[in-house]
């Protein structure tokens, strides 16, 4: 009998422990790498996809003229709800080499194609604008957001480089055209 | 009202030796009048940094030749001939040469302009 009352205890704390391990694990269902702009990220319903970032030293123009804390950063961006149903995009947030971190400005003045604070966004829809941080010049992660349950997040975090360097001239960019010796392969 | 055009040649100007590289003055006060732009030329060798100063002033920092590192927030980006980075008045950088390199770096550093009241 004791033996018996022994096993069934043991069974139940193995079950508990196994029961905290999978609730651990459910809540850092991150994506462990880092994606590049341009890429396409997948974090829970939403399909982000991170099109150009460009840095800022100030926004507006004439007696509009707003200017950073440090630098404006606008990040161009679409997003599209995989989902069955309705979902909302949270503020994004910028984290630096160093541990810290930038979040989203919620005032979109000077700023076009503004994505705003509000985003809803439908099953199968997509939306598209610009979102805008304040923060230091140089490279980051900027972390985005599965817009599900805020008790469990799942993260995915995209490159944002920095190049100080002139653009690379353009080769081979209309079929045709390519320049003796600079043939493709 | 006539106009003139002043010529600097720059290759005559003195250098002058400062513990961050090399430098000499191509657009100041004495040279063309200028009150407040000052343009530097500076010759880093291999081993030499120059930290632009956080002075309140909008600061233009352009690598004319050569082969180095510019580093902004504590985090070095390497750069080479035509890379250049503009500076806010709070905001400072680093360049050094790379090792075994030198660069040549155009310094153009001005006030912020004052604006209209509204």
């Amino acid at each position: 009998m004791i033996t018996s009352m022994l096993k069934t205890a043991a069974f139940l704390l193995c079950a508990f422990l196994a029961g905290l391990s999978l609730a651990g694990c459910s809540r850092q269902r991150s994506t462990q790498r880092d994606y590049n702009m341009g890429e396409k990220v997948l974090v829970g319903p939403l399909t982000y996809s991170i099109n150009d970032a460009t840095w800022k030293s100030e926004l507006g123009q004439g007696f509009q003229v707003r200017t950073p804390n440090q630098r404006f950063l606008l990040v161009n961006l679409s997003v599209t709800n995989g989902g069955g149903q309705d979902a909302s995009i949270p503020l994004l947030q910028l984290e630096g080499a160093n541990g810290t971190t930038f979040q989203e400005l919620t005032n979109g003045d000077g700023v076009d194609q503004y994505l705003g604070i509000l985003r809803n966004i439908a099953p199968a829809e997509t939306l598209q604008g610009r979102v805008l941080f304040d923060a230091p010049l140089t490279s980051y992660r900027l972390r985005l957001v599965d817009g599900g349950d805020p008790a469990f997040p799942k993260y995915a975090w995209v490159q944002i480089p920095l190049n100080l360097n002139a653009d690379a001239p353009l080769l081979n960019t209309v079929p045709g055209t390519a320049t003796p010796g600079s043939e493709s392969k | 009202m006539t106009t003139t055009t002043l010529f600097i040649d720059t290759n005559t100007l003195p250098r002058v030796k400062t513990p961050q590289g090399e430098a000499t003055e191509i657009l100041n006060a004495a040279l063309c009048g200028a009150k407040n732009v000052l343009g530097t030329l500076r010759w880093l060798k291999s081993g030499e940094s120059y930290t632009a100063p956080s002075e309140g002033k909008h600061q233009l920092i352009y690598l004319m030749d050569g082969k180095g590192s510019i580093q902004l927030e504590g985090k070095d980006y390497d750069v080479v001939k035509g890379a250049g980075v503009y500076l806010g008045p709070s905001e400072t950088a680093t360049i050094r040469a790379a090792a075994g390199a030198s660069v040549k770096v155009f310094h153009l550093a001005l006030p912020p302009i004052p604006r209209s009241p509204a």
